[in-house]
């Protein structure tokens, strides 16, 4: 018996098709590239307009006591509420289908060292807000093999506040 | 069929108990207020818009006449600027006085009899006719009808008229009932009509002459109904008319009519165009049936039944109601609809017809004589013996339609429309008061009319009304603007006299008190306010201020035992650290039903901490502390600075008077230091940081001096920008102290002198201003990115 050689006389493919299927193959892959590039662009601009939204939230409504330096959140609804007052407000040019806020959590220097919700890596650090979004993407039809019309991607955001006293230089003297 | 003859059998009863107990059962209203001959008893009157009213009526008394006290069963009947009120007495006497109605002035005080001009404008012989002989049981029950240049009114068996203006000139006719009735009592007021065509022959030419004069139709309790013209030339026997209740009925001797006329120039079922409509109450024949009536020719058509069957389950005490401003196709302009006395009501075309009746409050056990309102897209109507108000749209009229119970002696209603919304006035002869809803719909009465029920304004009242409201009345007799008047009439007002009793239109709004006024720091003080008109208030806050750091915001609350109306809270008075009286200022702002609001302002004086007399001058220097030792600039401090406030009273005086007085030691006694204080919010709701309040720290004496420390926590955070030393806010900061002195003085004696002892308490009040120029303390927010899609 003899072993079936490549290219053989038997039939084998013309170096040419290879060719083509090489070429095909780099223009998939530069769409996916550039499809990645896309998302990563979007995802960032969602990023900041998280951490925009959340570090005015946080002004608006903690306070520092004076004695410690800890942080008090005065109001959780009402700092969701302007959470997403102020992230339309970033996001003014994005329609509104293109993000969901899919958990909001806020904690308070109590929760701190405690463990972070799931999603996220950390330890709570005090007084923060653990924000999770998903980024929804139409997907133009394309060369990429997709059944899906629509990419969610999720995001995941702490935005913390710390307090600073500047006579000692000293932080938060609760953490 | 059966039903029907059931209803009517027991209708018959119960006429026949009340027969036999009482005349005055029989007494109908006579709603005549507008002079409205299509008795609809509702005014259209675009600008009646949000007006609210006094709780408390005018009332102008008619006095004691010819030392009788005077009696009515009508509403004042109100032209123009005038009111015109028919009252009786207990001398066989009736009366028609003239009110002229005017602005509210300044010595209009809501609750309060008025000064207005009452004329005496016609007295009548009204007779006995009381089972005792006294002649208020029933008589007299005729108000005056002033229209077409005429007043008529019906009196004791008579009808009298005279041209308006011109009481000498009156006339009179009898109405004549059936022979050998001898019951010669109205209760029913004249209709007067448009001008018609009269016949009558000239003595002396013997020619027949027609001419045109308003006619005036009133019946009375002989069974009798007059159609009088109202103008005969000279030389002319006019041609009269009339209508007796045996001339379509058998045995109807004792059938009488107390149903007021309404005029329907829709008719053409009695000849020409045009008749009078009224009801007669069958108490002897049972034939309880509908009169219209040609004025000009005294053809009646008589509307008894329907296919066969009685189409009234009562009798027809009351005056019908012709639709006018019809939007519905199923009820057009004269469509009739009249109640039963035992409040079923029915609807008829123009020619009398039956096309349906509703009696889903009809109680024919419980007569409930009174008048309906129909406004062009609603019947309105009280029923079940005076207890409910009920409404029904006329384009589905006898389908469905809303009541609502629980009240008590309800009297006709009086509506104004305004176009869009209907105000529906009632007043209830059981009770104290005047119902009036907020403005409904009309074009979904029957819904919005449940929904207004907790909503209704009870004003107040002299007495029990004695007859229905007449809404939306009055014009200034001086520059005619509207006066949006409500008016009604009381056998008891005050001091036992009958009363006009009239309600104007009030601007919403709220007096204030603080009680008591002058307090200590640490007493309670109550805030009270009182809302005017009543019943109209639907919740009411307080903000109480010293000007400065002292700031309150209160909730008042109904006070249910209160007479009248009153809201109030307690607070207890801050202690007053100032020296001097501290004035707070109380600004109460109420807010209405319908959503107006009020405010009043008025204050209270917290007397100043009492210290010990002296009036010492203590030196008060507080010195803020950074956390790493630096101190801020004099008088200067920043938010979570730890302040150290050190007090220096200089060696008081020892008394005056004593030899040689020399202070041997003196020492505070008791300080403290009165400051502002904050604390973080930490309720979990608000924006606001801080709550600010001014606390007391107890200062340790030493000697004459004593120190104390606390924390700038109330202000500078968040810090102006830049951080600049800009001052944010200067706090005054008090420390009262008191202070023991010790002394020695000589006491001269014969060889000379020794020394005494004494001591006294003496005490003062320190004051310091500090600036509070930024904070220490800053937060700074940091935004940390978790997964890798666009990760830093």
């Amino acid at each position: 018996m003899r072993k079936p050689i490549l290219g053989d006389d038997r039939g084998g493919v013309a170096v040419f098709v290879l060719g083509i299927l090489l070429i095909f193959f780099i223009l998939i892959v530069t769409e996916a590239f550039s499809y990645v590039s896309y998302v990563y662009r979007a995802a960032n601009d969602l990023h900041n307009g998280i951490g925009i939204a959340g570090r005015n939230a946080l002004s608006d409504f903690t306070t520092v006591n004076p004695a410690d330096g800890s942080v008090i959140v005065t109001d959780n609804n009402l700092l969701e509420q302007h959470f997403s007052q102020y992230l339309s407000n970033q996001l003014q040019k994005w329609p509104s289908s293109c993000y969901t806020i899919t958990s909001f959590q806020v904690y308070s220097e109590t929760d701190r060292n405690s463990q972070a919700p799931v999603g996220f890596s950390t330890i709570v650090p005090g007084t923060s807000i653990y924000v999770k979004m998903d980024l929804i993407l139409a997907v133009m039809p394309g060369l990429v093999p997709e059944t899906f019309s629509h990419w969610s991607i999720p995001l995941t955001d702490i935005i913390s506040q710390n307090s600073y006293e500047s006579a000692t230089g000293e932080w938060n003297l609760v953490r | 069929m059966f039903k029907k003859k059931w209803f009517r059998l027991i209708s018959l009863i119960t006429i026949l108990f009340f027969l036999a107990s009482s005349n005055a059962t029989k007494a109908a209203d006579n709603y005549t207020h507008d002079a409205d001959i299509s008795r609809d008893n509702t005014v259209v009157d675009s600008s009646f818009n949000g007006i609210m009213y006094n709780s408390n009526p005018y009332y102008i008394e008619i006095p004691a006449w010819n030392g009788y006290r005077q009696y009515s069963n009508t509403t004042p009947a109100v032209v123009g600027n005038q009111l015109w009120q028919f009252t009786f007495d207990d001398s066989g006497n009736g009366h028609l006085w003239e009110i002229d109605t005017q602005k509210p002035g300044s010595n209009w005080i809501p609750g309060s009899a008025v000064s207005a001009s009452v004329t005496l404008v016609q007295n009548f012989d009204v007779g006995t006719s009381g089972s005792n002989g006294e002649v208020n049981s029933a008589a007299g029950v005729s108000g005056p009808t002033i229209a077409q240049g005429y007043i008529a009114i019906a009196v004791g068996g008579y009808l009298y008229w005279w041209p308006a203006g011109h009481p000498d000139q009156d006339q009179f006719s009898p109405i004549r009932g059936n022979s050998g009735n001898a019951i010669q009592l109205i209760a029913a007021s004249p209709l007067i009509t448009p001008p018609l065509t009269a016949t009558g022959m000239d003595i002396t030419t013997g020619d027949t002459v027609t001419w045109q004069t308003p006619f005036a139709i009133v019946g009375s309790w002989s069974g009798g109904v007059i159609s009088q013209p109202l103008y005969t030339p000279d030389n002319v026997f006019k041609t009269q008319w009339s209508y007796n209740s045996t001339n379509d009925a058998t045995n109807a001797t004792n059938d009488i009519v107390t149903s007021s006329p309404a005029w329907n120039s829709h008719t053409n079922a009695v000849g020409t165009q045009g008749a009078a409509v009224f009801g007669v109450d069958a108490t002897q024949s049972g034939k309880n049936r509908l009169i219209l009536m040609d004025p000009m020719t005294g053809n009646i058509k008589t509307i008894y039944d329907s296919g066969g069957s009685p189409i009234f389950y009562g009798p027809i005490d009351s005056s019908p109601a012709i639709v006018s401003n019809s939007t519905s196709a199923s009820a057009p302009d004269g469509t009739i609809f009249v109640p039963d006395q035992g409040a079923g009501v029915y609807q008829l075309s123009a020619n009398g017809d039956y096309e349906a009746d509703d009696i889903s409050a009809m109680d024919q056990n419980n007569p409930c004589i009174a008048n309906i309102a129909l406004d062009g897209q609603n019947v309105i109507w009280v029923g079940e013996g005076h207890t409910s108000i009920n409404a029904a749209p006329i384009n589905m009229f006898g389908e469905g339609s809303y009541r609502l119970g629980g009240f008590n002696g309800l009297n006709s209603p009086a509506v104004v429309n305004n176009g869009t919304t209907d105000t529906v006035f009632l007043a209830s002869t059981g009770q104290n008061g005047l119902l009036v809803t907020n403005p409904i719909s009309i074009s979904n009465l029957p819904v919005s009319f449940g929904q207004a029920q907790n909503t209704w304004q009870t004003l107040g009242s002299l007495t029990p009304a004695y007859t229905s409201v007449a809404a939306d009345v009055g014009t200034d007799s001086t520059d005619g603007t509207d006066l949006h008047y409500l008016t009604t009439w009381t056998n008891y007002g005050y001091d036992t006299q009958g009363c006009i009793e009239i309600w104007a239109p009030s601007a919403y709004g709220v007096s204030a008190f603080v009680t008591p006024s002058i307090v200590d720091g640490g007493t309670t003080v109550q805030v009270q306010a009182e809302p005017y008109p009543t019943d109209t208030t639907a919740s009411m806050t307080a903000h109480v201020t010293d000007g400065a750091a002292n700031n309150f915001d209160l909730t008042l609350y109904p006070n249910t035992s209160a007479s009248p109306e009153m809201w109030c809270e307690n607070m207890t008075a801050p202690e007053n650290y100032t020296g001097s009286p501290d004035v707070y200022t109380v600004t109460v702002t109420a807010t209405s039903k319908s959503g107006s609001t009020a405010t009043a302002t008025t204050n209270f004086t917290v007397n100043p901490l009492p210290i010990p007399p002296g009036g010492l001058t203590g030196t008060l220097k507080i010195d803020a502390l950074r956390r790493n030792g630096e101190l801020e600039p004099p008088s200067a401090a920043k938010f979570g600075n730890n302040l150290t406030a050190t007090l220096t009273v200089p060696t008081p005086s020892p008394p005056p008077g004593l030899q040689n007085a020399i202070v041997t030691g003196a020492s505070i006694t008791k300080a403290w230091v009165h400051h502002p204080n904050g604390v973080p919010n930490t309720t979990g709701q608000g924006e606001q940081k801080y709550f600010i309040s001014y606390v007391d720290t107890k200062m340790t004496p030493t000697g004459l001096t004593a120190t104390c420390q606390f924390l700038e926590s109330w202000a500078g955070y968040p810090p102006h920008i830049p951080d600049d030393g800009t001052v944010m806010e200067t706090d005054t900061i008090y420390a009262p102290f008191s202070v023991l002195v010790n002394y020695k003085y000589q006491v001269p004696t014969a060889k000379g002198f020794y020394w005494a002892t004494g001591s006294y308490n003496t005490g003062g009040d320190a004051t310091t201003n500090e600036d509070i120029i930024g904070s220490d303390w800053y937060t700074y927010p940091v935004s940390h990115i978790e997964n890798h899609y666009g990760g830093k």
